[in-house]
């Protein structure tokens, strides 16, 4: 009645936190992937080599070690940068040498002077410092902004008022703090160096500079707590070029001039100077700044800290309208019971069937009585009323954490409908502990699950009940059989301790053979039910004159009835149509087994009636048949009649009781009869007499269909003189000796000694050289049913007809069946009995071309 | 020795054959032939030779002779080693030379009980 089952608030906070884990990776990825599209943390560009020794002429290149905008040394310690890179490419393109240095201003002075510089780097295109020494002045090769450098921020120049401010007076440094009325509280320094040494030192405030320089600066020296903040005017840069070296000037003007229509400028530009100052890896980055791998690992702890004592912490926050919302959709009713003042809550009811309604009362164990009492089923109540009660959900949730389900059968208008309820708990935002109790309709699942249980018990059933047929079955031939084996372990000791008595050895012999025969037909009825139980069958049907095979079967039964001096009378003149359609073997297996019982039943000097009548048949084109045989033997009890159709009943109160048979005989007829789609009635009195009488369909054929095949019905005992047989025999005794017995009979015999000879002999003969075929099945060479199939195949329809008897020791019904299923049209035993051969023969004999 | 005689020496139905062939000359002559099939020298040779379908033949063979002479014995003897010949394998040759050794020590007494047919 109780189920474990989870808290659905539970699932959904788990998911929210998940959720909150995952997006915050996503962020942290997607502000990567975004820095790394600005190329804020790109990778450290890669420096075109400058050319060195390569040339014939050498461009000689200085720069102000203390103004240097675009360039700063790599993590590795190599001078790199926007004007570094710009100039290697100018050398190149200019096929000379680059010999570049950092100097003092001074030093970069004396080497111009001296015409040993043709270059100089990062000349402010109006600076007064680059006119003094008459330097001749590219075209701008990049804008540069300016900056103010200190430890406290500020957001605009305006905040510098007040502030001590260092600057070296270079570009139009000056110029720029005369406009921002900056100039009272600045200090000029000798180079950029000291004026960031002075900030240093905090004999000034900030510093206000070029912002690559400053950059520059901070980097070389590791000034990590002076940062660059307020932002204010630009000025163009250039390259300056000695005055004795004008053809210079023009070359690396045209080399701007191309570098620019190229894009080479603009990439430089894009490559160097975006950042300005962080144009550094991110994992460099990340290895200058650990502290910032802090946040992740932080978020990570805090979700994995968080998921953790959710799982743990069941009884969760909630509001009223949360689990309205969440429950409602999935559940038919939903209450909450304050666990301290048993105060219900109903949050839904089953608006259909009123079930879980309010009923007036707001303490939960009253109001459960009640409800209960209205909507469960009567049987439920009790053990339902002890399930809900408050102590015994505490006591369950106590142990059960994520909730449990309690199954019950509430009424309805016919019977009643399977109901769970879900039982939680959780922890109201007051505090309490609110009981949380789900119900939800689950009859058809519930009715399905049983109907599928019901019938999975019905199969079981069916199984035990087959196993216990099996069981009987084994059981009854283990009796049927240990018996006559006792008699034959008997007689043979019999036999030994009288060897030399002959009588009561020939007497102990003729006793064994009758066992051994019973023994033989148990065997053989065992095998055949076996065979209709367990295979499906397909009736072997053939045109016939049944009233003749009906003829013929009395004509056999005949010598027996003589012998046992029983009154026989048949009587067929109700049968209008005579040619029909059926499977002979089988009809007369029926029939012999109905004739042999009444034989056997049936004392000498008794009287057997049979009589076949037709009427009319359901079925367009068919006939019924009524076969009846009637005796007046010992009859049975209506006890064994209950059971007559069973396998090994036989009847024990029959005054022939010695001489019942194995109690398969009534069984075979039944399955066969069943086979047929016919029916069966027996009435029987003891010691008055049995009546059966046996219904079957059959399909009407006509006189032509039968002559067609050439099959017709003689009576027997009909001379067979001047009939000729082909002998097909490989075993050369067996051969000589049926050749023997049927020369005697009259019959003129021709034998073939395989089936593939036989075929041949066939092929070869015309219509009228033989009358019928006596064929063996095991045969070398061509077996008894390939040759019978060959021959059926036959162009000439005469003899593709002949008729072949089977001719074979394995005599089990399945042998039979073979041989009909090959196109055999009857089936002899051997060893031959000449008697029986030549009632079947007669069945073939063409007396009207004889 | 008659034929009778021997028949009854050898657990045959002397009755059934003479009343199945009609007389005992034809008896005597086919209960003669059967000893000079050769089958139970072929039956030999392939069971010798592991050949399990031509012994299948053989013993096959010497079952249906001794069924149609009326040695119903023996025919029952030579039917225990026909049946786990019919798959035409010799799974089992022990079993099968057990077998064989049995209705060779049959045939043989058959033969020495024929041998003395007047």
């Amino acid at each position: 009645m109780k189920h474990r089952t989870k808290l659905i608030i539970g699932k959904k906070r788990r998911i929210t936190l998940v959720c909150f884990v995952v997006v915050s990776f996503a962020m942290l990825f997607f502000i990567f992937i975004i820095d790394l599209k600005n190329e804020y943390y790109k990778p450290s560009p890669v420096v075109e080599e400058p050319p060195i020794n390569k040339f014939e002429e050498t461009l000689l290149v200085v720069a102000d070690e203390d103004y240097f905008p675009y360039s700063f040394y790599d993590p590795k310690g190599r001078l790199c940068g926007y004007d570094v890179e710009l100039i290697t490419i100018i050398a190149n393109r200019l096929e000379m040498n680059l010999d570049l240095r950092l100097l003092t201003r001074d030093a970069i002075f004396k080497r111009v002077n001296e015409n040993l510089a043709d270059v100089v780097l990062s000349c402010d295109c109006k600076s007064n410092n680059i006119d003094e020494i008459n330097l001749l002045k590219t075209q701008a090769v990049e804008l540069c902004e300016f900056a103010a450098f200190g430890v406290k921020p500020i957001h605009s120049f305006i905040d510098l008022h007040g502030k001590k401010i260092a600057y070296h007076n270079e570009g139009n440094v000056r110029e720029l703090l005369g406009r921002f009325d900056l100039l009272d509280d600045s200090y000029v320094y000798a180079s950029n160096q000291q004026a960031f040494e002075a900030v240093k030192e905090d004999e000034c405030d900030y510093v206000v500079t070029r912002f690559p320089v400053g950059s520059f600066i901070v980097d070389k020296n590791s000034y990590g707590n002076i940062k660059p903040y307020a932002q204010l005017g630009s000025s163009d840069m250039c390259f300056g070029i000695s005055p004795q070296n004008k053809e210079l000037l023009v070359k690396i003007n045209e080399c701007l001039d191309e570098l620019e229509l190229d894009g080479t400028l603009s990439a430089l530009n894009k490559k160097w100077i975006v950042s300005n100052r962080y144009s550094v890896a991110f994992l460099e980055f990340l290895n200058q700044n650990s502290w910032i791998s802090i946040f992740p690992s932080l978020i990570l702890i805090i979700a994995l800290i968080a998921v953790l004592l959710e799982s743990d912490h069941s009884k969760m926050y909630i509001t009223k309208d949360s689990i309205i919302t969440q429950l409602s959709s999935k559940y038919d009713a939903v209450i909450t019971v304050n666990s301290k003042t048993e105060e219900v809550n109903i949050l839904k009811e089953n608006k259909y069937t009123g079930l879980f309604a309010p009923l007036g009362e707001s303490r939960y164990s009253e109001w459960m009585k009640k409800s209960i009492k209205k909507n469960v089923y009567e049987n439920d109540r009790e053990i339902v009323l002890e399930e809900f009660s408050k102590e015994n959900i505490l006591s369950n949730l106590s142990l059960q954490d994520n909730g449990y389900t309690i199954s019950f059968r509430v009424n309805n208008l016919k019977s009643f409908l399977y109901y769970n309820a879900d039982v939680s708990s959780f922890i109201d935002s007051r505090g309490t502990l609110q009981l949380l109790l789900c119900f939800i309709n689950k009859d058809s699942s519930v009715r399905q699950s049983l109907h599928q249980t019901e019938e999975l018990e019905q199969a079981l059933k069916l199984a035990q009940s087959g196993n216990d047929a099996k069981n009987r079955f084994l059981f009854s031939i283990s009796h049927d059989v240990k018996t006559p084996l006792n008699i034959l372990n008997g007689y043979s000791e019999i036999i030994e301790k009288n060897i030399e008595d002959k009588s009561v050895v020939s007497d102990a012999i003729t006793k064994i053979k009758k066992t051994v025969d019973y023994l033989i037909q148990f065997m053989k009825d065992v095998l055949e039910i076996t065979k209709i139980e367990t295979d499906k069958l397909v009736l072997n049907l053939s045109a016939v004159d049944f009233v003749q095979e009906e003829d013929s079967l009395c004509e056999l039964m005949d010598v027996i009835f003589k012998e046992k001096n029983i009154t026989f009378e048949k009587d067929f003149s109700g049968v209008t149509d005579r040619y029909v359609w059926r499977d002979s073997l089988r009809v007369n297996r029926i029939l012999s087994n109905m004739f042999n019982n009444a034989i056997k039943y049936t004392p000498a000097g008794g009287r057997i009636e049979y009589t076949i009548t037709q009427v009319p048949s359901k079925k367009e084109g068919y006939g019924s048949y009524v076969f009846m045989l009637k005796d007046n033997g010992c009859g049975m009890s209506k006890e064994f009649l209950s059971r007559i159709y069973e396998m090994f009943e036989c009847e024990k109160n029959s005054p022939l009781s010695s001489n019942n048979g194995v109690g398969l005989g009534m069984a075979v007829v039944k399955r066969y009869v069943d086979l047929l789609k016919g029916d069966i009635q027996i009435e029987s009195e003891l010691n008055v007499g049995t009546t059966v009488r046996i219904m079957l369909d059959f399909k009407l054929s006509s006189e032509d269909e039968v002559t067609e095949k050439k099959i017709r019905y003689e009576n027997a005992g009909a001379n067979l003189e001047s009939m000729s047989i082909l002998l097909v025999e490989d075993n050369e005794c067996n051969r000589e000796i049926t050749k023997l017995l049927l020369e005697d009979a009259g019959v003129s015999v021709e034998a073939v000694s395989d089936g593939r000879e036989a075929v041949r002999r066939l092929f070869e003969a015309d219509s009228s050289t033989f009358d019928a075929v006596l064929m063996d099945i095991q045969m070398p060479f061509m077996n008894g049913y390939t040759a019978t199939k060959q021959i059926r195949k036959f162009e000439n329809k005469e003899i593709a007809g002949i008729p072949i008897i089977a001719f074979s020791a394995n005599a089990f019904e399945e042998d039979k069946l073979k041989a009909y299923e090959a196109g055999m049209d009857d089936f002899i035993e051997k060893p031959l009995d000449i008697k029986k051969l030549i009632n079947v023969l007669n069945r073939f004999w063409k007396s009207e071309d004889k | 020795m008659t034929v009778q005689e021997c028949y009854e020496k050898i657990s045959g139905d002397f009755s059934e054959i003479v009343s199945r062939l009609g007389n005992e000359e034809r008896v005597i002559r086919f209960s003669k032939k059967f000893f000079d099939t050769g089958d139970m020298e072929n039956l030999e040779k392939s069971i010798d030779a592991n050949d399990g379908a031509n012994s299948f033949e053989f013993a096959h063979r010497l079952k249906g002779n001794s069924l149609n002479i009326g040695f119903t014995h023996f025919s029952k003897t030579v039917e225990t080693l026909v049946e786990p010949l019919r798959c035409r394998e010799i799974k089992d040759p022990a079993a099968i030379n057990v077998l064989f050794s049995v209705v060779k020590e049959e045939y043989i007494n058959m033969k020495e009980v024929f041998d003395q047919l007047n």
